[in-house]
């Protein structure tokens, strides 16, 4: 269990730092000078050199990278051209937005996809398993920006009772700050609902058809009772899997609707970065993105040993 | 009054051409303390009559006719009564001991259970209770295997675990599904000898679901042999090693490899979608004749205790003479 820990652990640091490869590379190759491109077409070619320098441009580019990651490892993830902040700092307040507003989501997502995922497998084939079936195929096919109008007119518009966007701070209190992440929460956590009931479903049909819950029903248990007790447990498996995936498309979902409800987090901050062509926020954001998405990835490793004895051997 | 009475049991499916009898007429009578082997091929029905009696057919397939356990008919029973009475006073165990467990569940937990939910038994209590059942079942260092997976035991072993559990609430009737079937030669006796051994002790009924003629005249006290969803013969063990009254049966001994000469029964069991309305043994059967068509060939008395449904039974002791 010890060497499997280590081995996934060693997976996710070289997992990172391939990560960083290659957004570096890529921005590297891609035509045009990040100086020019800053600064627009209308600049003065000694602006431009400026610039470079100041941005350290005129180095090698090993050099440049060896000095990106070393002033990461330091926590100095350079200084915004657009904002004349460090991006440490400008990163720091954007992700207790994001973050929170995923995690919502992810809790969102999880407790309507096990509900009704195994509200439709034990009623299978019934009208509450059509009903459910039919719902989630409407979730999958709604885009998210879209759902994301319709709460804010039904909930902000019409009912009133959720702020349309914006966000308060933690400062205006626990609260009032969930009220706000609440709609595009949920906005986020349809789509991805929808999908992973089907998913649960579908688990949690397999695992029914199984001998040992015709054990348990032999034990004495009543259906309901061998669902909840042997069948849902060994149902996570694929449904765990199914949700780090969507915590990453998750974590891309935010961009969109970040900008529908005006938040200020990552997605934005991406968002607003690659329209100014803020080269050094891009490159830190999207390397952010990818090591929390290899950190769920970690995490949904450790969740399977916690759900499986039979992997814990190795 | 036997502790056990089935009488023209029967299991309907519904299918898209309509609904098919794939068991009709089983009857028989089980005292408290002895063993009824039941034998056939696979299709045979043996494990529908098995899951009719626990009340757990599959879905779409339903029971006819009449089950009474000390008295009480099971049949009309409402699934929460069932429920109560299933791992209690009736228990199962079943042929894949590997599937047959939760593998994601300590098997002390799981021998557990069944006291946790009839017993309401505290957890502590249920767990000691657990260890004793497994040195019960002749496992060693119950502790220790108390808090192992399924993964980790050998199927010699699971299969011992789930003998535990069924016997957890000293059940009235235990009913084994093919339970040496997946198992090692050497570990096939030591489990039917096991099984013999807990109902002496007990005194619990056990029903012996089997392919295996020869575990089932070692270990049962009678047997029933079923062929197309239907009984062919009903013997006490001792009768039926001196005397096979049916062709079928004739033919079910004469494949057994231990006879030295191995004869397979030519063609295969029946189609449950296109059953014939007499014999359903007939077009294998190298007795048979027109009127076996005809119509359900009756149970007919050939000895003590010993009945066969064939009406060419005449025939068939003349064979077994010559042969």
């Amino acid at each position: 269990m010890l060497f499997f820990l280590l081995k996934r652990l060693a997976g996710l640091v070289a997992t990172l730092a391939a990560a960083t490869l290659v957004v570096f590379l890529v921005l590297e190759v891609l035509p045009g000078d990040p100086a020019q491109v800053m600064l627009g077409t209308e600049a003065r070619p000694e602006q431009v050199a400026a610039l470079r320098h100041e941005l350290g441009l005129d180095r090698p580019a090993p050099q440049r990278y060896v000095a990106w990651i070393g002033g990461m490892l330091r926590g100095d993830l350079g200084r915004s051209y657009t904002y004349q902040v460090p991006v440490a700092e400008l990163v720091g307040e954007r992700l207790l937005v994001t973050v929170p507003l995923a995690l919502l989501a992810m809790a969102l997502t999880t407790a309507l996809a096990l509900g009704l995922g195994v509200y439709a497998a034990a009623h299978q084939g019934q009208a509450g398993d059509l009903g459910v079936m039919g719902l989630t195929q409407l979730g999958i096919a709604v885009p998210n920006f879209w759902f994301a109008f319709l709460l804010i007119l039904l909930f902000a518009v019409h009912l009133g009772w959720f702020p349309s966007g914006g966000f308060p701070g933690w400062g205006a209190g626990i609260g009032a700050a969930l009220k706000a992440l609440l709609l595009p929460a949920l906005a986020l956590a349809v789509v991805q609902a929808a999908i992973l009931a089907r998913i649960t479903r579908s688990a949690v049909l397999d695992i029914l058809g199984e001998d040992f819950i015709r054990t348990a029903r032999a034990k004495g248990n009543s259906r309901a009772r061998a669902l909840w007790r042997h069948a849902l447990r060994n149902a996570l498996v694929p449904v765990v899997t199914i949700m780090g995936l969507q915590f990453a498309s998750l974590l891309a979902g935010t961009i969109i609707v970040e900008n529908v409800f005006t938040l200020p987090g990552l997605g934005r901050l991406v968002f607003q970065a690659i329209t100014q062509h803020d080269l050094i926020v891009i490159q830190d954001v999207v390397v952010l993105l990818a090591g929390l998405v290899i950190l769920i990835n970690f995490a949904v490793d450790l969740l399977y040993l916690a759900i499986d004895p039979r992997l814990r051997r190795r | 009054m036997a502790l056990l009475e089935v009488e023209a049991l029967g299991v309907v499916i519904d299918s898209p051409r309509g609904p098919l009898e794939i068991l009709r007429d089983v009857g028989f009578a089980l005292e408290s303390g002895r063993i009824l082997g039941i034998v056939g091929e696979s299709g045979s029905g043996k494990t529908m009559t098995a899951l009719a009696l626990m009340g757990l057919l599959p879905p779409g397939a339903r029971a006819q006719g009449s089950v009474r356990l000390g008295g009480r008919e099971l049949l009309r029973l409402d699934e929460h009564a069932l429920c109560r009475l299933r791992g209690d006073r009736v228990a199962m165990i079943f042929q894949e001991p590997m599937s047959a467990l939760n593998p994601l569940q300590p098997v002390g937990a799981q021998i557990a259970e069944p006291l946790r939910l009839h017993r309401k038994m505290p957890a502590a209590k249920a767990a000691a209770e657990a260890r004793r059942l497994l040195a019960r079942v002749h496992l060693p260092d119950p502790d220790r295997l108390a808090a192992a997976f399924p993964h980790q035991l050998s199927g010699g072993q699971r299969q011992r675990v789930m003998i535990a559990m069924a016997l957890a609430c000293g059940p009235d009737l235990l009913v084994a599904d093919e339970p040496t079937t997946a198992l090692d030669v050497t570990v096939q006796a030591q489990i039917l000898d096991l099984l013999v051994e807990l109902v002496e002790e007990t005194g619990m009924s056990l029903i012996l679901v089997s392919h295996d003629l020869a575990a089932v005249a070692e270990t049962a006290d009678e047997v029933l042999v079923l062929y197309g969803g239907t009984v062919v013969e009903h013997a006490p063990v001792a009768a039926m090693l001196r005397h096979r009254a049916h062709p079928y049966t004739q033919g079910l001994f004469a494949a057994r490899p231990a006879t030295g000469l191995f004869r397979a029964i030519p063609g295969s069991v029946p189609d449950l979608a296109a059953l014939p309305p007499g014999c359903r043994f007939a077009d294998r059967c190298p007795l048979a004749i027109a009127a076996c068509g005809d119509g359900p060939p009756p149970l007919g008395l050939v000895g003590p205790g010993h009945r066969a449904a064939c009406i060419r039974l005449e025939a068939a002791a003349a064979t077994a003479e010559a042969s």
